[in-house]
Parts: C-alpha cells; sequence; structure tokens
C-alpha cells in the first residue's frame, strides 16, 4: 500500500470546524528550481538564503507551500485576497502577509526529513487564539534520555511511558515543541524549557505547561505515513479547545496529495 | 580542553546525526538549522557532545543559544568549570 493511501481520507471537517486548516505536504522530490518557482519573489530571496544546503532549502520551501495552502483556506469564508505570502518575521518564525497586510492569519508549520506540517487560523480581534504544530520522522533515538531535552522529573515520567522509551521521547519532544509554538516568543529560544506533565500515547495525549507553570495546554499526538516512514504528528492549541478529539479527525480533509 | 578540541567533537557529532551536513564544511558561523536539522536531531547533537566531553550544562544556559558559536561558547565555559 502506498503512503498515499495510509493517510486520513474522512471528509468530516473535525470540531474545529473551519477555524484552524491543516496541510501536510510531502516533498517527492520535485526539483528545487520548480518549486522555488511557486514562491513570490521576496519569499524565493528567503528561501536562497537558508543555509548551504539543498536539504535545507528544500524543506523551507515545502514549508512555505504548506503554510501559504493552510492560510488560504483559512481566508476562505474571511475575505477575498489576491496575494498570500508566508514570510520570515523578526523572531525567525513565520509571517503571513494578506494583500501587504499581517494581521489576518496566523500560522505554525513544521518540517522532518520528507514532509512539511502547516496549521493556520484566522486572527479574532482580542481573541487570543493561537496554535503550534511539530512532527518528527520516528527513527531510532535516545532523546527520552536526554538531560538537556527533559528534565529529571520528565525523564521519570517517560520511564513508566507502555509505548516504550523511542515512542515516549519522541511524542514528548514533539508535544514539547507545538506547545512552545503555541506558547511564542517569550517561552524563550527552546522548546526544552516547557515543561511535560502528562503523556498518554495511547490516548494521542500530551499535557505540557510554560515555563513558567502557566498556562497548561493540551496537546494532540498521532502518527501519518510519509513517503520515507512513519511521521509523529502533534498539535497545541491555546486556550485549550474544549472537546476532545483525535488528530485524525483534525487532519481530516485537510491533508494535501502531490 | 580547548575550543578546537570541543569544536572538533561537536562537528563529528553534526556530520553524524544531521544528513545535510556530511561533507559539508561547518563554521562556528552555522546554525545547525543551516544544515536542514530539525530540533531533535539538535538535541541528539548537544546530548551526545555533553557526554562525549564529560560536561553538563545546565538548561537554562542552552535555552538561549542561536549558532554554533554560541553553543562553543557554553561549552567552553562549561569545560573550563571541570578542568578548574
Amino acid at each position: 500500500m502506498s503512503w498515499k493511501k495510509r493517510l486520513p481520507k474522512s471528509r468530516d471537517s473535525g470540531p474545529t470546524g473551519s477555524r484552524l486548516q491543516i496541510v501536510l505536504l510531502p516533498d517527492l522530490g520535485q526539483p528545487l528550481d520548480l518549486l522555488l518557482a511557486q514562491l513570490s519573489p521576496v519569499e524565493r530571496e528567503q528561501a536562497e538564503q537558508r543555509g548551504p544546503t539543498e536539504r535545507r532549502r528544500r524543506q523551507f520551501v515545502l514549508g512555505r507551500l504548506a503554510a501559504r495552502r493552510a492560510a488560504g483556506r483559512a481566508l476562505v469564508r474571511q475575505r477575498r485576497c489576491s496575494s498570500v505570502e508566508v514570510l520570515t518575521g523578526q523572531d525567525g518564525g513565520p509571517v503571513v502577509q494578506v494583500d501587504g497586510a499581517r494581521d489576518v492569519v496566523s500560522v505554525s508549520l513544521a518540517h522532518s526529513g520528507r514532509l512539511a506540517l502547516a496549521c493556520a487560523w484566522p486572527n479574532m480581534a482580542g481573541e487570543g487564539y493561537r496554535a503550534g504544530v511539530d512532527l518528527e520522522r520516528v527513527r531510532p533515538t535516545d532523546v527520552a534520555r536526554s538531560r538537556y531535552a527533559f528534565s529529571g522529573r520528565e525523564r521519570a515520567l517517560l520511564a513508566r511511558v507502555p509505548e516504550g522509551l523511542l515512542l515516549a521521547g519522541l511524542a514528548a519532544w514533539t508535544a514539547k515543541e507545538a506547545a512552545w509554538k503555541a506558547l511564542g516568543p517569550a517561552q524563550g529560544f527552546d522548546p526544552a524549557g516547557v515543561r511535560l506533565r502528562a503523556l498518554n500515547l495511547a490516548g494521542g495525549l500530551a499535557v505540557v505547561e510554560a515555563s513558567s507553570g502557566r498556562p497548561r495546554l493540551g496537546v494532540r499526538l498521532g502518527f501519518v505515513a510519509g513517503p520515507d516512514g512513519i511521521y509523529l504528528l502533534s498539535l497545541a492549541r491555546f486556550p485549550l479547545h474544549p472537546l476532545p478529539c483525535r488528530f485524525s479527525a483534525l487532519l481530516s480533509g485537510d491533508v494535501e496529495h502531490e | 580542553m580547548t575550543r578546537e578540541e570541543i569544536f572538533a567533537v561537536l562537528k563529528a557529532n553534526i556530520q553524524e546525526i544531521i544528513p545535510g551536513a556530511r561533507g559539508k564544511e561547518i563554521l562556528e558561523s552555522h546554525s545547525m538549522r543551516d544544515f536542514g536539522a530539525d530540533s531533535l536531531e539538535i538535541v541528539e547533537v548537544v546530548s551526545r557532545s555533553m557526554k562525549q566531553l564529560r560536561i553538563k550544562v545546565p538548561r537554562s544556559e542552552l535555552l538561549e543559544v542561536r549558532d554554533l558559536k554560541g553553543l562553543l561558547d557554553v561549552l567552553e565555559k562549561a569545560a573550563a568549570k571541570v578542568q578548574g
């Protein structure tokens, strides 16, 4: 069975309705020039400044394309627009520019291996809604034992996860990274600083709190098949969405196949 | 332990763990992201390097590191404490 056939297929828009749009984009080995041609001149210039390797530039471009699509979907019911660009903001994070305006829609994006993941949501005045996504390709790692990534309390928590240290470490790290993105730049430069408080892999849920202890976020976890293996995805939302849901429902109908 | 020795350990781990860095020149001015590292690969490089160098750096000192120069500064300072 191809990886495409194993992606979620449901057309149910999920409990978030049209609020949060998620796009997952695989790297299928297209020439980099063809990918770059889909970007705006400013996006292309930023992509070409991305380090000395093609791998980095490919990931950057795929992330921008995924984010742009997610932003376009989030905008559909909000307004008509002629141009959507995803630029790099002053803090290094992605900023969506819609017809020159920057406060219309927000995005979070991630890439690992040969997949890019983005989510977008329209900004509502005074609402303070934020989301963060992350993904990691499942591969051998001893991150669960890392003193840099996890505190002693967190490592003890991971040692009790029935699915084993490898998956526990990967899931915990993606949960921390998604929550760190949702919480914003006040959390410092590194996701290691936010705190993992609970991890239920079978239930697809982690609980993470800010480095100061507040706020506390629920993070949805899920697996998806990519072109080069299985990936672990995470989605954190703030304020915490009150309805319990599976990650597969959030992805439904929003997975891009190219 | 000199800064050059620490950088040699760091570079070896970067080349082993980050596929995009293999065969590439690695400078202090680079960041691991320049080579396409994802966050997990960065954690693995830092954790393995600290283990091999037998030094411990408080996480709070690593949280603001943005490039290899910053990481080397922190590791060099920790190594000096161990030696001192």
